[in-house]
């Protein structure tokens, strides 16, 4: 007379039997979620938060100019021609591209004691020149930087700019440049066809990209228009370079630093909790075991039941996390990344039970019963 | 009768190290269909020679043998299947979980050996019912009283219709009429090829037995015959 069973847990079962198990421990399945859930949210929040601050520093960075390429001719000697703008702008990798002429003085004819150095302009107005009054030149046309504007005054009726032995140039807007472009606030640009003029002594390029500015300038060495070429300055701001990979490596490196340390601290709670929890329950192992549970099969029941907490908890965290992080910095870590660390904390949470659990399930069955 | 279900062959066991043994150099067969008693007095190893037989604990020496065959060699993942799916156990204090209901103690067993849910339960309740104790199904064991609980265990050690069922002092905590009813169950089962091994200090019950084997207190024992009684 017998049953004729296997002897062996139907997996269903098995996991039936973890799911009403963690509903009754109830207290031990909340305290499993719960560390779970504060580590997740910690971690998203914390990377999100240092990758936001990154971003942050790098873009303050950037403003002040690590993709602006100048390219000068100071002396005149390189013959600077002005296609250099039109050609350059058509490259990959280059936002936008304008030249300047050389300084010319201009005064306002209307009010001719002030003065102010003026430049051709060729390529148009940059986006990094943002005008605060009037609109952009057409070739023909000036434009002031504010400070020459002041100078000349100009403000707030804009009018004319004339150079000696010239015909007066109608200012039709002021902008106000920041950053390596500051310095043009004290210029007078007038707005040339290309056509119309010899040669340029600046030629300002904008890269795409901060990684695209070093190629680009052996690039423009090759490239930009000019009857010597080998007689022109290329400067770009290596420094500033350097300074963006330094501080991004950096911040990138204390962040990581910190996940680790409440990863590991994670772990640790995580672990303790666990083995706290399943020291109460000897009794239920030896019991267990007695009717025959196999260790495996005891181990998979807690593993599934610690599972199921830790699961509960994860997706609690990682919600929480994402929720702060939109309201904080209003920016969501990718979904492979926060996908990352719910599955890592998950299998922290296993990892850190499956040796009490083996442990609880290593000896006979009625060690555990009949010694305290 | 048949072949033996199981038995022991010199089979020695000390809970300590350098402790005198509890069992000593001890041989018998149970016989298939059989209900066999230990008997002896408190202390003498009745339910230390239960747990042995069951494969709960390792001997010190010697052999368990299960339907002829050596069991020390087992893995201890044969051993859990054995006692999964072969073998009923009802411990002398019930050993109930205390989180759980009547009813999914009962349960329990049939989990280890393999048994669905629907089947488990709707056996378990026949078995409840069979026991009297079908309307504390629903009760925490702390609810029950201690024959109760007994006869709980006794559902839950029969839930898989085990080839063997083992029972520690069954009617220790019952009334005559209940004791009665767990001692027919008894009968009816090795009636119907199951083999079954108390130990118990009721005289009444080991006299009904088939065969009672006394432990004397020195780690040795007396057979006796139910016709020598
Ligand atoms: N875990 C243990 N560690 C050490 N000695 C133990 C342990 N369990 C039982 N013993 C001792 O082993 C001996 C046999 O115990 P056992 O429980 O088998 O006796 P028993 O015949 O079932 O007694 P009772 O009739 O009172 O249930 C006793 O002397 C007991 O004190
Ligand atoms: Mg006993």
């Amino acid at each position: 007379m017998s049953g004729g069973w296997p002897g062996v847990p139907r997996v269903g079962e098995l996991i039936r039997d973890a799911a009403s198990a963690a509903r009754a421990q109830v207290t031990a399945s909340l305290v499993t979620a719960l560390v779970l859930a504060t580590a997740c949210a910690a971690i998203l929040v914390t990377a999100g938060q240092s990758a936001a601050t990154a971003a942050g520093i790098v873009s303050q960075i950037d403003s002040i100019g690590t993709r602006l390429i100048a390219i000068s001719d100071d002396g005149g000697a390189s013959g600077m021609l002005p296609t250099g703008p039109a050609r350059l702008s058509g490259l990959s990798d280059v936002s936008w591209a304008f030249g300047l002429g050389a300084a010319v003085d201009v005064t306002n004819p209307e009010l001719p004691a002030d003065r102010a150095a003026s430049r051709v302009l060729v390529g148009g107005l940059p986006p990094d020149l943002p005008l605060v009054q009037g609109r952009a030149p057409r070739p023909g046309e000036a434009v002031a930087g504010v400070d020459a504007a002041t100078a000349l005054n100009l403000r707030p009726a804009l009018g004319r700019v004339q150079a000696p032995g010239a015909d007066p140039v109608g200012v039709v807007g002021v902008f106000q440049a920041s950053g390596p472009l500051a310095q043009l606030n004290d210029v007078v640009l007038i707005a040339e066809d290309p056509a119309q003029v010899a040669t340029l002594r600046y030629l300002y390029v904008m890269a795409a990209d901060v990684n695209a500015v070093d190629p680009l300038q052996h690039v423009l060495a090759s490239s930009t228009p000019a009857l010597n070429p080998a007689a022109l300055t290329i400067e770009a701001p290596a420094g500033a370079i350097a300074l963006r990979s330094v501080i991004s490596g950096q911040l990138g490196a204390a962040s990581r630093r910190l996940m680790a340390l409440i990863m590991a601290v994670s772990a640790i709670v995580i672990a303790v909790t666990v083995f706290a929890t399943t020291l109460g329950r000897r009794p239920e192992f030896g019991r267990r075991r007695a009717l025959g549970a196999s260790r495996s099969a005891l181990v998979a029941c807690l593993l599934v039941q610690t599972g199921i907490g830790a699961l509960a908890g994860v997706l609690l965290g990682a919600a929480v996390g994402l929720v702060w992080l939109q309201a904080s910095v209003g920016s969501l870590p990718t979904w492979q990344f926060t996908t990352g660390v719910a599955g890592l904390a998950l299998l922290l949470a296993l990892a850190a039970s499956t040796p009490v659990a083996a442990a609880a399930a290593s000896r006979d069955p009625l060690r555990i019963l009949r010694v305290p | 009768m048949m072949g033996a279900a199981l038995g022991a062959r010199d089979l020695s066991f000390a809970y300590r190290r350098g402790f005198p043994p509890v069992v000593s150099q001890v041989s018998f067969d149970v016989p298939t269909g059989a209900v066999v008693a230990l008997t002896g007095a408190s202390g003498s190893g009745k339910s230390t020679l239960l747990y042995l037989l069951a494969l709960m604990i390792h001997p010190g020496g010697g052999e368990v043998t299960w339907q002829g065959r050596a069991t020390s060699r087992l893995s201890d993942a044969e051993r859990s299947r054995l006692r999964a799916s072969r073998m009923g156990f009802v411990f002398q204090d019930a050993l109930l979980d205390p989180g759980r209901t009547v009813l999914a103690n009962v349960c329990d067993s049939g989990l280890f050996a393999g048994m669905g849910h629907a089947q488990a339960r709707a056996r378990a309740r026949e078995l409840l019912a069979r026991f009297d104790v079908a309307h504390r199904a629903d009760h925490r064991p702390g609810e029950i009283s201690g024959g109760q609980a007994q006869r709980v265990a006794l559902c839950r050690a029969l839930l898989t219709d085990p080839a063997v069922v083992f029972a520690d002092e069954p009617t220790g905590n019952l009334d005559d009429a209940s004791a009665g009813v767990v001692i027919d169950a008894f009968t009816d089962y090795a009636a119907g090829g199951g083999t079954v091994v108390l130990a118990t200090h009721d005289h009444d019950l080991a006299a009904r037995c088939d065969l009672q084997i006394r432990l004397t207190g020195d780690a040795d024992l007396v057979l006796t015959d139910k016709e020598q009684l």
